[in-house]
């Protein structure tokens, strides 16, 4: 029994010993060039000339390349509108502008020095506001509406408004963009690149090198990280390699420096939500409108989406019966933001989450009041989107945690702190995450898989799915091995590759697993199905040397098992070594292998009303965060934060708590310190971790609890599981929310303000005012 | 004379000499050993992902390496003269299999991605051998101290603790006793007392053992000085700084000694800040406090107090407690040797009270005088491995319920470490309540002059400067009241 196992992920033992091997850590092959971009000087403006005839004289130097040489230049995952290389605009600072090919990275650097660009320099528009006024925008306006809000805000007793700001987050993976690209004959080319979207990857490449799919294989190990990062703006890069190798007919390399690549790609979105709530005297929630707008940067990308994931998730964890959601996509000259855990969700949520303290404030309750009131419970299942909440734990996991916290006691002790403290604040809240599973764009929950049973009796697994620490690989391992009664030493997941595996979804949207696993188990079943039959066949002694033999797969045999490497007939009890059984199919000419498809039943969006089944299903949980903040310097240490989440049956518990801790240590991140700095001309200053700061180990909360309830209910799902990769992100929300908590002791008419990141300086500035 | 350096990488002996001399380590072990264990990903030394293990024969304890974590990346071949170097690939026992550090993180689930998983392991193998070794015990908070210096971006770090508190200790095996090092220290040792002079076609590096002789070869020369890199690395990495003639002190041994005198204490050049954190917990417990929260081990591994002083930002972290101090600055040259009170150091943003002849040869700092008191701080926007937004140090004197001494210094707001003769003034006199103390702080606010940057606004750092003297009020008056009860 593998399933439900805590087992070690699949490459815990190479990673611990050095022995993973990165793109950059495969060895050179023999000429293998190395490449490098030249990034915009300025923000915005149009490109008139690139000179590249002193830069070309640099020893070392073997080409440079530029938008001439791409025979497509336009890429996005949404709208192909974003060139690889600019040929005319520039949209933001540092867009990579030519490509370099060379024998070292000291030649690039000369190299760089010596392209001469002319440049018609324009105004840039940096401020998301700005964008809003002079209505630069990257999408139509997006509608989500339920219920009647007029009525609702003339009827309440209360109405309050507000505007919730955030600010994006830095992806920071560890391993940098990077591809290598390798020529092969005919002029095929293989990339192995670090992407989660190697499908997109190979089309990207095929295109921009002229080529057809056919000709372009795209290869990914693994990512070291990707949170989002990777699943659309690796294409670029590997293009990039593309076009060198295929040049200069020799293998080519590109690994973007962490400066560079912090400061050419896009982040989190930004965003700036105009909100309107109604409520009752008991704080019940009636009518909520509200108008985001995130900042997408330069160039679509995948903003559409973000947003609209973002209007899915501006009803939080709370039933809202009046509800108007409208969103839109803002142009600005900075890099083109992107995909990050979450997707959207974390800014919607944490909007009303920050609705819910300012609810709290006014009626002078502890927001844990509120959320009781006003959390989805009953019959109130239905979302803004019309689709109705099933199998819902969101009350479960409040009523629970609220004792493992130890809430209400802890509650008092902070009231009497903070009377009595002279030099520091503390604050608590809940903050929660209901998060949908699913791309809201049906067509990609699809995926494909292929599973090989070898003579030996040990099993290769290749499927869509990218390995970026995650564990996506490992929970196939445990699904294959499972499935065969194997342990999991018997399966090996293969390099993730677009000649097996093809048209497939990135792995993104938490649901690398879920698509993936359930691929693997139907490719293993239609195995299994053949083995099944050729056991019985074999049992009646009916397997002659020189006939072919017959067998009917209309017949379900459930009652034959696979289990410790033996099959058994549990009716007759009889049993054969697994080993035996295939070297009899084998000899028989049966195939032993598994290709197939799946798509997520059920599911559709209708973009245009904004009503539909949206998702498969939900991952909920819930975390409460004690802070206590030093009022004359801003820092904020987090004392205790308690988790419970709602992972179904967890497949492997160990990896699934690894993604909690992650993601929720990521989301505090991103609600703390780590701040986004541009200059007035537009440069991303924050490029590196000596300015842009993530968390480090003293940082997590110095108790942290997490626990997982039990729910056997999601049968939507691969083994009942649940999908985790994003969802604890969310909770980050409930620290921020703790920080607002502790303002509204000290300064009760400044919490209000707070935005997010709640920095050292922003609570500072707020309670110096 | 040696036209190369020595070092050991996992047991094996490295001879390097020109152009390689220059590499930095993680690129020597990458590009030159194939060594790809070793991943890099910030080239400044803020990550750890490059950490690897080093001992020096300057350094040891008894006879025996002394190990620690240090930054690849920031460290050049040249000044690792005379280490053993120990990668994540010479961590696994004799039989190929994980050691117990490993077997843990992997059964603990302390990898997820495994970009930064090298470093960690490092990290925490060095940290657990020295707590062993001065039988600690190994609990949650020295886990979490031995891994300041490195960044994950998967696990949330909850997992890699409990992958620290989860090693088996009993099989715990040290690199003490898995490399049997007599043979190469004295390999090393006996390299060592030769100085070294490599050239590459542009650059030359001059490692003298004789102080006399680096007066003399600076003196012809005026070298670029380079001593744990830790900002030079980053410079060269960043902005391709490559100064073309280098000397490194690092074969001088007796810059090494940290001196307890009968007023003072005088640090060497070749002093690094653990050392300080080590030896000097009964002196200048305030200053060891810093320290801490200084920069991550790895840092403070290769960085000296005698390189923070003369770098000379205004958030240089040690300055604002050596000019509280008057310390003094012990320079040397052609003229033999003189001293400089580091209040009159510095001149401007970078600019020294020094001659092209001299060198730093280290700083001396007076002990505390009877019932004087100091208080430091450190503010920036992540507790742990940050450079400063604003630093304060006040050293004070109160008598008969009124401040007769107050010297504060405040970094990160001028162009040089600034001391606020106003605000002191306004003080002294002053009983030690808070009325007098808004008032200095509203001095302080316009007595300071800073800048906006990438880490904070003008306006913030000026509030921060009256906050953190606000806090210095609140803080005295209650560790005062806690006495009093």
């Amino acid at each position: 029994m593998s399933v439900g196992k805590n087992i070690p992920h699949d490459s815990a033992r190479s990673h611990v010993s050095g022995e993973s091997i990165f793109i950059d850590d495969k060895p050179f092959v023999k000429n293998e060039v190395i490449c490098g971009f030249l990034g915009s000087p300025v923000a915005c403006g149009k490109l008139k000339n690139i000179n590249i005839d002193k830069a070309l004289e640099v020893p070392g130097i073997l080409g440079i390349y530029t938008h001439k040489d791409l025979l497509h230049n336009r890429w996005g995952a949404i709208i192909k509108e974003q060139p690889i290389l600019i040929d005319d605009q520039i949209s933001y600072m540092h867009e990579p502008i030519c490509v370099f090919a060379a024998d070292s990275y000291d030649a690039i650097s000369e190299a760089k020095k010596l392209v001469e660009l002319t440049i018609d320099e324009e105004t840039p528009l940096l401020n998301l506001q700005d964008s809003i006024d002079q209505k630069l925008f990257l999408s139509e306006e997006k509608k989500i509406e339920n219920g009647d809000v007029e009525k609702a805000f003339k009827e309440a007793d209360y109405t309050l408004e507000g505007i919730f700001e955030n600010n994006g987050q830095e992806h920071f993976y560890l391993e940098s963009h990077a591809s290598s690209a390798y020529p092969l004959e005919n002029g095929q080319i293989e990339i192995h690149s670090s992407s989660q979207h190697p499908s997109e990857t190979q089309h990207v490449v095929a295109e921009a090198l002229g080529l057809s799919f056919h000709q372009v294989v795209c290869v990914v190990k693994r990512m070291g990280g990707g949170f989002g990062g990777k699943e659309s703006q690796a294409a670029p890069f590997a293009a990039m390699a593309a076009i060198c190798a295929k040049k200069l007919k020799r293998a080519a390399r590109i690994v973007i420096d962490k400066d560079d690549d912090m400061k050419v790609t896009g982040k989190r979105h930004p965003f700036k939500n105009f909100w309107k709530v109604a409520f009752n005297k008991e704080g019940k929630i009636l009518g909520y409108e509200i108008r985001l707008f995130s900042n997408g940067g330069a160039y679509t990308d995948l903003s559409g989406s973000i947003l609209e994931r973002a209007m899915l998730h501006s009803d939080g964890s709370y039933y809202i019966p009046n509800v108007k959601i409208i969103g839109r996509v803002c142009k600005t000259n900075v890099h083109s933001h992107t995909a990050f855990r979450g997707f959207g969700g974390p800014q919607g949520n944490a909007t009303i989450e920050s609705v819910i303290e300012e609810i709290a404030q006014f009626l002078n309750l502890d927001s844990l009041d509120i959320r009781k009131r006003n959390i989805y419970q009953g019959k109130d299942l239905e979302t803004p989107y019309g689709q109705i909440i099933e199998n819902n734990t969101l009350p479960e996991i409040l009523k629970k945690i609220e004792v493992t916290s130890d809430y209400q006691e802890r509650r008092k002790e902070i009231d009497s702190f903070n009377k009595s403290s002279k030099t520091h604040i503390k604050g608590m809240a809940l903050g929660s995450t209901k998060f949908g599973i699913a791309f809201t764009a049906r067509f990609l929950n699809q995926a494909n898989a292929l599973v090989n049973l070898h003579l030996d009796g040990s099993i290769q697994v290749s499927t869509g799915a990218t390995e970026m620490g995650q564990g996506v690989n490992t929970k196939i391992q445990q699904v294959a091995a499972h499935a065969f009664g194997l342990p999991v030493s018997e399966v090996q997941v293969m390099p993730t590759s677009t000649e097996k595996n093809h048209n497939t979804s990135p792995t993104a949207a938490s649901s690398g697993s879920d698509l993936n696993g359930m691929a693997t188990l139907i490719a293993c079943n239609k195995i299994k199905e053949r083995l099944r039959a050729v056991f019985e066949v074999h049992s009646l002694g009916e397997l002659k040397a020189n006939e072919e033999i017959e067998i009917d797969l209309s017949i379900e045999r459930e009652y034959i098992v696979f289990e410790d490497a033996t099959v058994t007939n549990t009716t007759t009890n009889e049993s054969i070594p697994l080993k035996e059984l295939i070297t009899i199919a084998y000899l028989n000419r049966i195939s032993m292998a598994g290709y197939a498809f799946y798509k997520t039943p059920g599911i559709g969006f209708d973009k245009t009303t904004g009503v539909g089944h949206a998702f498969n299903y939900y991952t909920n949980g819930m975390a409460v965060s004690e802070v206590l903040i030093d009022k004359f310097t801003g820092e904020t240490k987090i004392l205790r934060t308690d988790i419970l989440m709602d992972l179904g049956r967890s497949i492997n518990p160990g990896i699934d708590m690894g993604q909690v801790t992650g993601g929720f240590i990521q989301g505090m991140g991103w609600v703390t310190a780590e701040n986004l700095v541009y200059s007035k001309d537009g440069d991303f200053l924050s490029h590196s971790p000596t300015t842009y700061k993530i968390p480090s180990i003293h940082d997590i909360p110095r108790v942290f609890n997490i626990d997982l309830i039990e729910n056997n209910t999601n049968d939507v799902c691969v083994h009942k599981s649940k999908a985790v990769g994003e969802p604890p992100l969310l909770l980050g929300s409930a620290v921020w929310n703790a920080i607002k908590n502790a303002l509204r002791y000290a300064k009760p008419e400044q919490a209000s303000k707070l935005r997010l990141p709640a920095t050292c300086e922003e609570i500072v500035m707020l309670l110096d005012e | 004379m040696r036209d190369y350096v020595v070092v050991y990488i996992n047991g094996e002996r490295h001879k390097i000499s020109g152009e390689k001399a220059f590499m930095s380590l993680s690129d020597y072990l990458r590009y030159e050993k194939s060594l790809t264990g070793t991943k890099v990903v910030c080239s400044e030394g803020d990550c750890g992902a490059c950490t690897v293990i080093i001992g020096n024969v300057h350094r040891l304890v008894g006879n025996e390496f002394s190990y620690v974590p240090v930054n690849s990346c920031i460290s050049f071949m040249h000044i690792l003269d005379g280490s053993h170097i120990v990668t994540i690939e010479g961590l696994k026992d004799s039989n190929d299999q994980l050691n117990e550090v490993q077997e843990s993180m992997a059964r603990n689930h302390g990898a997820q991605c495994g970009f930064c998983t090298p470093g960690f392991v490092c990290a925490l193998n060095t940290g657990i051998e020295n707590h062993l070794k001065a039988n600690n015990e190994i609990t949650e908070k020295r886990i979490k101290n031995c891994l300041t210096g490195n960044l994950c971006r998967c696990t949330g770090y909850q997992p890699i603790i409990d992958a620290g508190l989860d090693v088996d200790l009993k099989s715990f095996v040290h690199l003490t006793d898995k490399f049997k090092s007599s043979d190469i220290i004295a390999d090393l040792q006996s390299e060592t007392s030769k100085e070294v002079l490599i050239k590459s076609s542009t650059r030359e590096i001059y490692l003298p053992v004789k102080l006399s002789d680096a007066i003399k070869s600076h003196e012809e020369k005026s070298h670029t000085f380079i001593s744990g890199a830790s900002d030079l690395g980053v410079l060269h990495n960043k902005r391709g700084m490559k100064p073309n003639l280098l000397m490194g002190l690092h074969n001088v041994e007796e810059l090494y000694q940290i001196q307890k005198r009968e007023s003072d204490v005088f640090i060497g050049a070749r002093v690094n800040l653990h050392q300080i954190e080590e030896q000097l917990k009964d002196e200048f417990r305030e200053f060891v406090h810093i320290i801490h929260i200084f920069a991550s081990p790895q840092i403070k591994n290769r960085a000296t107090l005698v390189g923070n002083v003369a770098n000379a930002s205004p958030i240089g972290d040690s300055i604002p407690f050596l000019m509280v101090m008057n310390a003094k600055v012990i320079l040397i040259g052609p003229k033999g040797e003189r001293s400089v009170d580091i209040n009159n150091f510095y001149k401007g943003y970078k600019d020294l009270d020094l001659k092209p002849s001299e060198f730093i040869k280290g700083i001396s700092i007076p002990y505390y005088k009877e019932n004087e008191q100091v208080k430091l701080y450190k503010v920036s926007n992540r507790k742990d491995m940050d450079i400063s937004l604003v630093t304060f140090a006040a050293k004070y004197q109160v008598k008969n319920d009124v401040i007769s001494e107050m010297q504060i210094a405040v970094g990160g707001v001028g162009p040089v470490v600034l001391r606020v003769d106003k605000t002191e003034k306004e003080l002294i006199g002053k009983p030690f309540e808070t009325s007098a103390f808004e008032k200095a702080g509203n001095i302080l606010k316009s007595e300071v002059t800073p800048i906006d940057d990438v880490r904070g606004s003008a306006a913030y750092r000026k509030v921060l400067s009256k906050n953190l003297l606000m806090k210095f009020c609140a803080e005295q008056s209650l560790s005062t009241n806690a006495g009093r009860a």
